[in-house]
């Protein structure tokens, strides 16, 4: 009995002992478990010290970045991430995880996802880390960061959990594990150390290495396993984000996606893709909105093989295509054509000529002012959007048939499509129709202050005395220098603003010494609040500046390419650094008015924009000046070819 | 009967016994960050300077070391007016008595006139390896005023290294090991702060505000104790401060001149160090060294600069050898220079 009791009483104290111990234990068994992962995975984890740009004697360098690398093959191949590599830097060295120092050579770049292959000669080999394959990666797991860019050869580390998989498009981890310039280029790596991905700093918004991130609770990381499923390929040459060639509004994620344009000469075309085709699925995955297309085609690159399924009038099709790097500059076919600009509401079939341009295609076929387009090509044009949409399939140089009504009579003309012209008209029919007496309350006119709560920027608009909200209007962004007034840029623009019935926007520099890149979402912000109250065609916005200012609007045209149809710079290259890629894109068109003057610092640099931008097919109407300023004839001019710019 | 029994307690002794279990007076019952702060939070100190023109920010953290009011806190322009206000966790207010600085680890002792005061004792921490979890004490950007208690950040040991390792990227006269920190430190008002382990154990003291030079990047980091465990008892007791070994330099060292070596005109403030020229019949002719070399290491250092090359040779003592690792041609190579 007594020893009964004895022993039962010594088991609750071993089992209450146990649990007091192995409940401390996991605290600290936790922290070994990080160190030794971390330790581990170190062994594959190389410091890269880059020496950039040298040049002897009397050019300054750039004193080298410490980034970090992962192993990749034993031979001795490094991946790391492009941030160190942004420059071309003149030497690479490379020190591993034993100390030793090796110079380095870079072998390729992989352009989609912001990783460069490194190459050291080796005496024996190198230490490939384990990876865990992308399906096995669990949301909320353990990630543990390793890089090597203390001073000495330590490693350092950070510890946070997956945050979510396939992000950026289908390409990165995310964690919030602490991910800077301290380990880009390293391993994220699980509990057990073995390799999850490759730190890379990727910006959400796919344009530029995303280095703003920094220290935010956001990082990504590119899966391992898919960087050793494409390394040799890596190789033998840069990669690139594969293309297909399909236009798709991109306005809305969550639509279907339908194709509105199939570009000529791509991937898509040539296997038979055309425009209104519904996509379904790609590569067997089975897709219902644009956004879950974008999603597989992100981490594809170009080479990559695509299985396209696809819906025709109620067929199911498929076809299989080669992702290429490049697509053939887009070049916009032009009938010769204004719109004529319906009241909201009018019920009308078809495109009215407000004005043909003189030389064009129409002109030449004999169109008239009043003739209303009915087909092209058979298919019908609903309105001037739908037959923009259209002809954006076809390029200039190819026939078309055309469907049109004459007073009462309906007609057939053939038409060889022409290229955008660059040349504005010297007169065009007044801006504004008239109307029937309103009875609805107009919204207040004039000089009006634009207030977004969230934004600390100034911005005040003017809506012209002639405003109509049956309409929609011309809208000029501009953008004063900063530090002068805009009241001041408003009083050069009313008197014309008002005869052309044009929206200004004057969006001001929170800075009064220069514009910040990042404001170019204030601009955005200040538009969609000016379009909320007023009307607005989305085919004539367009963002001005002088100098400097005209370089921001260069860079605000560039990174809202969605929202901007036309740029006007005065003496203002477009930016060298941190710009997003300029293409011409069928949907989104873009037309460029430059004036530069010939003897000044931006006159060469803007010469050669304007040679950059005709090379990529995007409309510019160049003037070349003694000096750099805008009179009353040119004002004049830029309100002429704003009006045109809803031209077919 | 008896004798099973003592044999059974035997054999389960040890695992009741084992560490954990048995707390001590020291450290914490159980692993619960809220018990910890519950324990640390009193031998904590907020610092105000006493105003002037940079009242802007002038506050930082400190901790009790003795119950008698003895106070470690950061060497810094907060204390510049020679009066630091320093409030207890429960609000009490005193005015602080500067009794020694040591500009070198950059950290003060001050004196508070007060009696059984809950404190940190410096002879017991322990060093820490990269991964372990810590907790950071501190008034960060100010937020605690009167009787509030000091902000807790948590965060894990990132890595450990010696700043000034890489030259020309951060400016503090400490040359000892720091601790590197996963946890956002680096704050105004976090200098020193308690950094200490899950079980509220001190092993650091928050370093200043510090930025990479070269990155641009500020700096989490903190001091261990041990490295600042001598100067304070020197300080206590009225002794003058020992100097760190690592900065006792040579009295006759190393320089380009003794071993041979010109390097390119120094026009700009971080010109690179190439070799121009290599004096015939010197300690460097007797190597491969060329002109056109681009030096990057010197004895194993990366440099940067000129600056740098003179000051690592300024480490090294007139009579050794260096090692100097040129990249010439994409390729590293390493000389060993011996000097006469």
């Amino acid at each position: 009995m007594n020893l009964a009791k004895l022993i039962s009483a010594c088991a609750c104290c071993l089992f209450l002992g146990s649990h007091a111990w192995a409940q401390v234990d996991i605290d600290l068994s936790e922290q070994q478990a990080f160190y030794a992962a971390a330790k581990r995975a170190s062994e594959s984890v190389v410091q890269i010290e880059t020496l950039g740009g040298i040049e002897r004697p009397g050019e300054l360098t750039t004193s080298g970045i410490t980034t970090s690398g992962v192993i990749v093959d034993s031979e001795g191949f490094i991946i790391t991430s492009l941030f160190a590599f942004k420059s071309e830097p003149n030497s690479i060295l490379v020190r591993m995880s034993d100390g030793r120092s090796k110079s380095a050579r870079i072998v390729a770049r992989d352009l989609n996802r912001d990783l460069v292959l490194l190459k050291v000669d080796v005496d024996g080999p190198l230490n490939v880390p384990d990876f865990v394959p992308q399906s096995d990666i669990a949301v909320g797991q353990w990630a543990i960061t390793v890089g090597r860019t203390l001073p000495g050869s330590g490693f350092n580390m950070s510890v946070g959990i997956v945050s979510a998989m396939g992000r950026v498009w289908g390409k990165a981890i995310q964690s919030d594990a602490n991910i800077s310039p301290a380990n880009y280029g390293g391993a994220l790596v699980d509990i057990q150390g073995r390799v999850l991905g490759v730190i890379s700093p990727l910006d959400p918004d796919g344009n530029m290495p995303g280095t703003k991130l920094y220290d935010s609770g956001i990082g990504f990381a590119i899966p391992m396993q898919s960087i050793m499923t494409s390394l040799d390929r890596l190789k033998d040459g840069d990669l690139y984000p594969g293309k297909m060639g399909v236009s798709i509004k991109s306005s809305d994620l969550y639509s279907k996606p339908v194709v509105q344009v199939s570009r000529p000469k791509s991937p898509a075309r040539d296997a038979g893709i055309e425009a209104g085709d519904l996509i379904t699925g790609l590569n067997g995955i089975p897709i219902r909105t644009y956004s879950q297309m974008k999603h597989l085609l992100g981490p594809l690159l170009a080479g990559d093989r695509v299985t396209v399924d696809f819906e025709r009038s109620g067929e199911e099709l498929s076809r299989e295509l080669v992702l290429t790097d490049k697509l053939e500059p887009y070049v916009h076919p032009f009938l010769g054509i204004l719109p004529a600009r319906q009241p909201i509401g009018a019920d009308v079939e078809g495109v009215a000529i407000r004005h043909v341009l003189a030389d064009s295609p129409a002109d030449k076929a004999g169109l008239k002012v009043a003739d209303v387009l009915l087909k092209l090509n058979g298919v019908p044009a609903a309105d001037a959007d739908g037959l923009r949409t259209t002809l954006a399939s076809v390029e200039p140089g190819v026939e078309v048939e055309l469907v049109y009504l004459s007073g009462d009579d309906e007609l057939t003309a053939k038409l060889t499509l022409a290229n955008l012209p660059e040349d504005v008209p010297e007169e065009l029919p007044p801006a504004r129709i008239e109307l029937e007496e309103a009875n609805e309350e107009l919204p207040p006119l004039g000089k009006i202050d634009v207030k977004l709560p969230e934004e600390e920027g100034d911005c005040i608009a003017y809506i012209p005395q002639d405003y109509d909200p049956r309409l929609e209007h011309s809208m000029l962004v501009l953008l004063p220098i900063p530090g002068e007034d805009a009241s001041d840029m408003l009083a050069e623009w009313k008197d014309i603003a008002d005869r052309q019935n044009v929206i200004l926007v004057l969006p001001q520099s929170k800075d009064r010494r220069a514009w910040e890149p990042t404001e170019t979402e204030f601009v955005r912000k200040t538009i969609e609040n000016v379009r909320r109250e007023y009307r607005v065609d989305a085919d004539r916005i367009v963002v001005y500046g002088e100098k400097t200012s005209g370089s921001m609007a260069w860079l605000t045209a560039m990174t809202h390419r969605d929202l901007i149809r036309g740029i006007a710079s005065v003496g203002g290259p477009v930016p060298t650094r941190d710009t997003p890629p300029l293409f011409n894109e069928p949907l989104e068109r873009l037309a460029a008015w430059v004036i530069s003057a010939a003897k000044s610092r931006a006159g060469g640099p803007i010469k050669q924009n304007v040679s950059q931008l005709r090379e990529i097919k995007i409309p510019v109407t160049h003037h070349e000046v003694e000096t750099a300023e805008v009179d009353s004839d040119r004002k004049a001019e830029l309100m002429r070819w704003l009006d045109t710019l809803d031209r077919i | 009967m008896r004798y099973l029994a003592g044999l059974i307690a035997l054999v389960l002794m040890p695992t009741v016994g084992t560490p954990g279990a048995s707390a001590t007076a020291a450290e914490v019952d159980r692993a619960s960050y809220a018990d910890v702060a519950a324990q640390v939070q009193p031998r904590m100190i907020k610092v105000f300077g006493s105003g002037g023109l940079r009242s802007l920010e002038s506050y930082q953290s400190g901790f009790l070391i003795s119950a008698d009011g003895y106070v470690v806190t950061a060497w810094s322009y907060v204390l510049d007016d020679g009066e630091p206000t320093v409030i207890l966790n429960d609000g009490r207010k005193f005015t602080g008595e500067i009794v020694q600085a040591d500009p070198r680890r950059e950290i003060a002792v001050l004196k508070i006139e007060a009696e059984d005061l809950p404190y940190f004792d410096l002879g017991t921490s322990k060093r820490l390896l990269p991964g372990s979890r810590v907790l950071a004490f501190s008034n960060i950007y100010g937020v605690a005023t009167g009787d509030e208690p000091t902000s807790i950040l948590h965060g894990v040991v990132s890595g450990i290294t010696q700043l000034a390792a890489r030259r020309g990227s951060f400016e503090t006269p400490y040359k000892g090991d720091v601790y590197i920190l996963d946890a956002m430190t680096n704050n105004a008002g976090a200098a020193g702060g308690a950094l200490t382990d899950t079980r509220g154990r001190l092993v650091g003291i928050l370093g200043k505000e510090l930025r990479d030079a070269r990155s641009g990047a500020w700096l989490n980091f903190a001091i261990p104790i041990d490295q600042i465990r001598n100067s304070v008892e020197s300080i206590l007791q009225g002794k003058t401060i020992e100097e760190p070994e690592d900065s006792k330099l040579p009295e006759e060292y190393a320089s380009l001149d003794a071993l041979g070596i010109v390097l390119i005109p120094n026009i700009l403030r971080n010109t690179p160090p190439f070799v121009d020229l290599v004096l015939p019949n010197t300690p460097a002719a007797k190597t491969e060294l060329q002109s056109d070399d681009l030096i990057v290491f010197v004895n194993g250092k990366t440099v940067s600069s000129q600056a740098n090359v003179d000051e690592r040779l300024r480490e090294v003592d007139a009579l050794d050898p260096v090692r100097i690792t040129i990249v010439r041609d994409n390729e590293l190579m390493e000389f060993e220079i011996e000097p006469r």
